[in-house]
Formats: C-alpha cells, sequence, structure tokens
C-alpha cells in the first residue's frame, strides 16, 4: 500500500537547531524505510519537530522525497492541518461542494455526499453560514468530515481530533472503523497517545527526523514514555 | 527527462476543472457581501477610464468621445496584465493550506489567477462596447478583445509562476514587483503611441508589453491586422507557452520552500 524506501527530506527555509544539516539544508527525515500494508492502522509518535508531518506529507503524495523512494496510493485523503481547505467566506455547504469539485467528483454524484456530509455532521442551520462563524470545533468537525467524505484507500490524519467534543469522536471513529473496515489504511499521529492506543495497532517512532521504533502500539508507546 | 516536463505542463493545463473552480470561487469571496459583486470592477474601471480619457484628451486637445474608446481598449488590457502579476507575488505564499495538503500542480495556481483575471476583464468589456457606440465607432472586431486577453493570459502563465517562485524565495522581490509594473505602465505604449522612429520606437521594438498594446489596438480598433507588433505578440505568446515544461524543476522546489 505504503512503501518508503531510505527516504530522506530537507527543508531549505529556516535554521533550525537540532537538526542534522548537509550542504546548508535542514536534514528534516533522515532515511526512514517503512511499509505499510492494507487495512494497517499505523499511529506516528515523535516529539515535535521529529518530521511526522514531513513523513505523512510524503505519504499523501503532497511532498517527493529528497533521496530515497516512495511508492503511495494515489487514492488518499488527509487532514494535515485541521483549517486546511476551509474558505472562512463561503458555508460549509459551499465548502463541501468546492471539496468535490477539487477531487473530480461528477455533478451528478455531489448533492447525495453533501447530504451524507450534513446529515453526518449535525451542524444544524451553520451548516449553509459562513464557517468564520464556526467555533474551532465546528471547524474541526467539518475537516474531518470533509476529509472522510468518499471512502479512500489510506486515510492520513495529523492531530485533528483535538477540538472534537466527544460524542462526535464517537460517531468519528465509528466512521473511520467502516472505512478502514473496506481495507484501508490509517495513518494517524496525535500527542494523546490514549487515542493513539484506542485507534491503531502499530506504532512508528521518529526522533530527530530518525525512525527509531517500529511495532506493536503499545511497545511503541513504551519506548517513546521512556525516552 | 522532457516527457517529464511536458507532463508536468500538461497535467497542469488538464487540472481545468481545478484552478477554473478556484477562480471562480476567488471572486465570490472576493465580492461576498458586496451589492454589485463583480460589476464592481466595472465601475471601477469606467471611472479610471472616463478620468483618464477627460485628461488625456485635454492634455493632448483631443476629441474626448473619440479618445474614450481607445483608452478603454487599452486600460482594458493594462489593467489585465498588471492584475496578473501584481496577484502573482502571493501566489504561494498565500496558498500554503492547499500546496501543504493537496497534489495540485504548481501550475494551476498561476492558472487560477490568470482565469480570475480572464474573469474580470469580461465583466469589464462591457466598458469599450458603451465607449464604442457613444463616440458611432463600433465595430465587430471589438468581440475579438476577449479572445485577445485570453491569449495574452495564456503568455502571462510563465511571467506569473516565475513572479511567484521569485517572492516566495526573496521576499525583497515582494517589495520590487509593484514599481516595476509602475514602470512598465510608463515605459510601454498605454496611454501613448510607439513614434514611427528615434530612440522610443527602437526601445520598444524588444517591450513585449509595446507587442501586445499595439497589437491589440492594431486587432480591435483598426489597423494593420497582420502587422509587425501583432505577429510579435503571438510570437511571444507561442514562445511562453512553449516555455511552460521548462518550469517543472523550479516547480519542484515550490512545496518545500514555502
Amino acid at each position: 500500500m505504503i512503501r518508503l524506501d531510505s527516504v530522506t527530506f530537507y527543508r531549505y527555509s529556516t535554521r533550525v537547531g537540532h537538526l542534522r544539516r548537509v550542504d546548508n539544508r535542514a536534514v528534516v527525515l533522515d532515511g526512514v524505510t517503512v511499509q505499510i500494508n492494507a487495512g494497517e492502522r499505523v499511529a506516528l509518535l515523535g516529539e515535535n519537530g521529529a518530521g511526522k508531518t514531513t513523513l505523512m506529507r510524503i505519504m499523501a503524495g503532497v511532498f517527493e522525497p529528497h533521496r530515497g523512494s516512495a511508492a503511495i496510493h494515489h487514492d488518499s485523503s488527509a487532514i494535515l492541518d485541521s483549517g486546511f481547505g476551509i474558505e472562512l467566506w463561503l458555508t460549509g455547504r459551499e465548502n463541501a461542494e468546492s471539496r468535490l469539485i477539487l477531487s473530480g467528483v461528477p455533478k451528478g454524484e455531489r448533492q447525495e455526499l453533501i447530504a451524507s456530509l450534513e446529515n453526518f455532521l449535525e451542524l444544524g442551520t451553520y451548516f449553509n453560514e459562513h464557517t468564520h462563524t464556526y467555533s474551532v470545533g465546528m471547524l474541526a468537525r467539518l475537516a474531518f468530515g470533509l476529509a472522510t467524505l468518499q471512502p479512500r484507500a489510506v486515510l492520513i490524519i495529523d492531530e485533528s481530533f483535538g477540538a472534537i467534543d466527544e460524542r462526535f469522536q464517537r460517531r468519528a471513529w465509528n466512521r473511520l472503523s467502516e472505512i478502514i473496515e473496506q481495507g484501508s489504511v490509517l495513518v494517524m499521529a496525535s500527542h494523546s497517545l490514549e487515542q493513539l492506543r484506542t485507534y491503531c495497532t502499530r506504532g512508528l517512532l521518529l526522533k530527530n527526523g530518525s525512525l527509531v521504533a517500529d511495532g506493536p502500539i503499545d511497545q511503541v508507546i513504551a519506548t517513546y514514555s521512556s525516552t | 527527462m522532457l516527457s517529464e516536463y511536458f507532463r508536468f505542463a500538461c497535467r497542469s493545463a488538464g487540472e481545468y476543472q481545478v484552478w477554473s473552480h478556484l477562480g471562480w470561487r476567488d471572486l465570490r469571496v472576493r465580492f461576498s457581501r458586496t451589492r454589485l459583486g463583480p460589476w464592481w470592477s466595472t465601475l471601477a474601471q469606467s471611472v479610471l477610464v472616463i478620468g483618464i480619457a477627460t485628461a488625456t484628451s485635454l492634455i493632448a486637445q483631443e476629441n474626448f468621445r473619440e479618445h474614450l474608446l481607445w483608452v478603454s481598449v487599452s486600460l482594458l488590457v493594462w489593467t489585465f496584465i498588471a492584475n496578473v502579476i501584481l496577484e502573482s507575488i502571493d501566489v504561494f505564499s498565500l496558498e500554503r493550506g492547499l500546496l501543504l495538503n493537496t497534489r495540485i500542480n504548481e501550475l494551476s495556481f498561476s492558472y487560477r489567477i490568470v482565469w480570475r483575471q480572464v474573469l474580470l476583464s469580461l465583466y469589464s468589456f462591457p466598458i469599450p462596447v458603451v465607449c464604442a457606440v457613444v463616440s458611432s465607432t463600433f465595430s465587430p472586431r471589438l468581440f475579438l478583445l476577449p479572445i485577445f486577453v485570453a491569449l495574452t493570459g495564456a503568455a502571462l502563465v510563465t511571467p506569473s509562476f516565475l513572479v511567484g517562485y521569485i517572492t516566495l524565495r526573496r521576499r525583497d522581490f515582494v517589495q520590487i514587483i509593484p514599481p516595476l509594473v509602475q514602470f512598465g505602465f510608463f515605459f510601454s505604449p498605454v496611454m501613448w503611441q510607439v513614434p514611427t522612429s528615434g530612440r522610443l520606437a527602437a526601445l520598444s521594438t524588444f517591450n513585449p508589453l509595446a507587442w501586445t498594446m499595439e497589437g491589440v489596438r492594431d486587432l480591435v480598433l483598426g489597423g494593420h491586422v497582420f502587422g509587425r507588433n501583432l505577429a510579435l505578440w503571438v510570437i511571444f505568446v507561442f514562445a511562453s507557452i512553449m516555455f511552460l515544461p521548462s518550469l517543472a524543476p523550479i516547480a519542484k522546489q515550490v512545496r518545500v520552500r514555502i
């Protein structure tokens, strides 16, 4: 499903103290090799700046590695930034339609998908309001709903559950479970270890851009907690 | 390698649904909660045309009515070019969200700006039509103007992308480009015509903006339709489009440097 082989990725723009530098470039990912198979639920762990989001962007096909190779599945959906793609001067409905157009969904199929999203989000009349009137939690709901609007082979989620209330989290998890049951891959990063333990079965621990642990989630969490 | 570059250029053109939608969406957002919507740009352009036509006809002691159409056509094309370049300054830095979360081709962001400006210029198109009717100089050739603007837009995708990339890498250029556009306005025959001889005529020979401005006036207002300016403009458009694949290696750096 996803195979990364000795993936190295540099950053040009800023000086980051804790990262190794090559030719005046900071090494954000340093020779990461990992394979994720269909149906796996993988947690990414690591401190801030460890390279989790960059690794997710490579898995989502947003970044290309500078060295090594990345064989990725192109039918993927990613929530890498909770506010991504949500235009604040459009309504929730218009944002949903916009996302479907950008995903290339034919006009005839859009209304049905939007109706199912409206039902799932439970935003009431807010769904037809400009999204700048939404609370942070409502925006997080919308972002989650948009990312899971269509079944995808790979679902990548970065820290997006934090602002969602507990009742909606259960609905969100049910939706994720349905997607995963269809053989999809889930890759998830969060600082909530409990959340990762609940949703994932495998863990990858990153430290300063290097993969330092790969194994069952409980074992990797234990390694992470002890470092 | 070359086939990869051409694939890159074709992929961005193939993403027409993406950039055309984003262009429309930009206009909706920009004019959201206004009563006139994009017609505000028509109104603003009308005021500019009347103001400049009044001033220049007084300075040149020409008939205001006759001057009106010439000014409206020139300003429509110039406003289009200037806005594409100026809005390209932040084409990548303002689209961090889309660039870091989707696989949309980098060139599509430049297409989006050009498309948005093509749409706005369509809203301004009634101005030259009204001016032509008022000055009793209406010709069906005026309807070639939107086609000319769209083709000029195709030529502006490359400059738009390069401006976006340069300003992304070196923020100093954000300050430099607007005065350069201003310089282009005075140095190019937007509000004046290229003289037949002299230093200015020689300099205009190498100025693509001069080919464009003189070319559109030849085409729309009745000059040498197959004249030198229009021929140079056609070469400029063709060369600029052919340059698109060579942007592929630069495009790869956009997401990394944002």
